[in-house]
């Protein structure tokens, strides 16, 4: 694996079980993200978008097929491994947010820091250095429940920073938000990623989220169907 | 923010549910403390008896008296009820006859009667214990206040209790004459008694004889104390003292005090099955509370898991929750112990005097389990059996639902709306 693909998959397969019946979410999944990409995966609701992320994020374990993060195989790591992998390798962020509500915006970003072991003060400050990155330092002491959607989904990708993630994983992020709250999130992921080399993996529905990527999979099926530059908009936006 | 942080804002959130969950703990609790603290009592009440009618291990009296054969025809006869009658007593020659019982240690004979006393025109009614000094002191553990006890016999002394001589208000070596039917007899009043309460203070001790000589009852006794070897043996010797004399009845102490002490046990281990019942449902309430919590926060857990939670951190997050409910619980219980401990042991104490007075031949002598102060014991110990009880029922009631929640993998629990 070249040294500046973060993310490397190889032929994976998922499949589920419902009941009596199988359904293969993932049919053979190649994909080589490079450090600095924003990716964005795009397909039809049930298309494999969020099993894939899953899989990457090591939620989730592929049945078959190799699957490399940041140099590591985590289809061989254990449990125990696959949870201090997700900590320290990669940051989540959801469509709903998803923060803890009986923490406070800080405490949510801390969160991730608390579990790694850092100390309380050293990870105040860099849960503060963070929320002004975001531009939400002003709602440190504020609970989820009483801010806003947009503003919950920049705590969500605060608290997805606060390990130096190798790669930021946002499922369906601009989901609940209408058109200038979206805008504004990806002129954050922008930012982070111009800042920081950040990488993103998105998986998401929405046209204007997928022409800032600089890399777009069209997933149908549990397939790679294609791979689109974002000048390409417009041919991705026909299935 | 830690652990605990996260913990209390989760309980705190859901108060109403946490109260009612920590209270369902806290009755049980509290039931089992008070237990532990009335436990503790009976014992110390069993002792307190023991100690206060040690020396006397039987107490040999007329086995024809009884309420019906006594009490009603004299007062048929228009009797008083007070006065000695010849059927209430026993004859001297029966002392003899007992001495001879192996492992009898030693007997005191005791007359007693009513008389008064006048003084300045103020007339008490008293309780006169005619005992044989040398004897009596050996078989009693009467305690002097004041003064001393009775030289011997022959001699006209008297020893007062404390309620007497304070209403009396005279001092050691004065003059006091007791006056029965039409007899005035002057005792030169040597001591004062001390007993367990006032009531227990309206008697009076003399020489037997003399009480024999004012009563013109001579060689009659109303009781004898006896005094025995080896004290576990004083039922075994008490049998042996109604098969050599059928006419004397028998009263051993001990027993009575094993048989208050069985009726408190009765009592406890009723109340010992309501706790643990209510304990149980007590566990019941918590898992209930913890399962619903496990579920309403089924998404919670994933996201902690999906940032980087260990199965280990969810297990203990929700095990340290059901834990601090369970503390809670078991310190609100010690409150209520300590207030139902107040209530559960008058009870007791009402069922361990009826067992005691429902024997035969109890001496008015002999203290009255009425007249021991009650106070119940509430002692470190308890309180912290009662907080780790608390802690107990915590973690068992919370071992199922952490572990649910440790089984849920986050991509399911994230999907959970």
């Amino acid at each position: 694996m070249s040294k500046s693909i973060i993310v490397q998959l190889r032929n994976v397969v998922k499949t589920y079980r419902y009941g009596r019946q199988y359904v293969q979410a993932l049919r053979g999944i190649d994909l080589d993200i490079q450090r600095g990409e924003i990716v964005c995966i795009v397909g039809p609701s049930g298309s494999g978008k969020t099993t894939l992320l899953n899989i990457i994020g090591g939620l989730d374990r592929a049945d078959t097929g190799k699957v490399i993060v940041d140099s590591v195989d985590i289809r061989s790591l254990r449990d125990r491994e696959l949870v201090e992998f997700r900590l320290r390798k990669i940051g989540y962020v959801f469509q709903f947010y998803n923060l803890v509500p009986m923490l406070s915006v800080l405490e949510n970003v801390e969160l991730p820091l608390y579990l790694l072991g850092v100390k309380e003060k050293e990870r105040k400050e860099k849960a503060l250095k963070l929320l002004q990155l975001v531009g939400i330092e002003h709602l440190a002491d504020r609970t989820p429940d009483i801010i806003s959607g947009g503003e919950q989904q920049r705590v969500a990708i605060a608290r997805s920073l606060a390990t130096d993630p190798v790669v930021i994983l946002m499922d369906e992020p601009t989901g609940a938000l209408d058109t200038e709250n979206t805008k504004k999130l990806m002129d954050l992921v922008k930012k982070l990623n111009r800042e920081l080399s950040q990488t993103f993996i998105i998986a998401t529905h929405d046209i204007l989220v997928s022409k800032e990527c600089t890399k777009i999979y069209a997933l149908r099926d549990g397939k790679i169907i294609s791979i689109y530059r974002p000048s390409e908009i417009s041919k991705l936006f026909q299935f | 923010m830690n652990m605990f942080t996260i913990v209390l804002r989760n309980i705190t959130k859901r108060k109403l549910r946490a109260i009612l969950t920590v209270l369902g703990v806290a009755v049980g609790i509290g039931l089992m403390f008070s237990l532990l603290s009335i436990s503790a009592t009976g014992t110390q009440r069993s002792l307190e008896l023991i100690r206060r009618i040690s020396g006397v291990d039987i107490v040999v009296y007329n086995g024809t008296r009884s309420f019906l054969s006594n009490v009603i025809p004299r007062a048929q006869q228009g009797l008083r009820l007070l006065q000695p009658s010849v059927q209430q007593y026993i004859d001297m020659q029966v002392l003899d006859q007992i001495y001879t019982i192996p492992g009898v240690y030693t007997l005191s004979p005791v007359l007693t009667f009513r008389a008064s006393i006048t003084l300045a025109g103020n007339t008490i009614n008293v309780g006169v214990y005619g005992v044989d000094p040398s004897s009596y002191s050996e078989v009693s553990s009467l305690e002097i206040d004041e003064g001393r006890f009775l030289s011997g016999l022959g001699v006209y002394e008297i020893v007062l209790g404390r309620a007497i001589a304070d209403e009396l208000g005279i001092p050691i070596g004065s003059n006091v004459v007791l006056e029965y039917g039409n007899n005035s007899i002057t005792f030169t009043f040597v001591g004062i008694y001390r007993a367990i309460n006032r009531f227990a203070e309206n008697s009076v001790y003399i020489p037997i004889d003399i009480a024999q000589n004012i009563t013109g009852l001579n060689n009659k006794v109303t009781q004898i104390l006896i005094k025995c070897v080896d004290p576990s043996q004083a039922q075994n010797i008490a049998h042996q003292i109604t098969t050599l004399l059928p006419g004397v009845a028998v009263f051993v102490p001990t027993i009575s005090v094993q048989s208050a002490t069985q009726a408190i046990n009765t009592i406890t281990y009723f109340f010992t099955t309501i706790g643990l019942v209510a304990i149980t449902a007590g566990v019941f309430g918590v898992m209930n509370t913890m399962t619903m919590a496990v579920a309403e926060r089924t998404r919670e857990i994933g996201i902690f898991k999906a940032v980087g939670a260990s199965n280990t951190f969810v297990l203990k997050l929700f095990l340290l929750e059901s834990t601090i409910l369970g503390l809670i619980g078991g310190g609100i219980g010690v409150f209520i112990g300590i207030i139902l401990s107040y209530i559960i042991a008058p009870m007791l104490a009402q069922v361990g005097t009826q067992r005691f007075f429902g024997l035969p031949g109890r001496g008015s002598n002999q203290p009255s389990i009425q007249q021991i102060q009650f106070n119940p014991s509430i002692t470190p110990l308890g309180i912290a059996i009662s907080l780790v009880l608390g802690i107990i029922v915590g973690v068992i009631a919370g071992i199922y639902p952490a572990y649910r929640a440790y089984r849920l993998k986050p991509v399911e629990a994230l999907r959970h709306v």
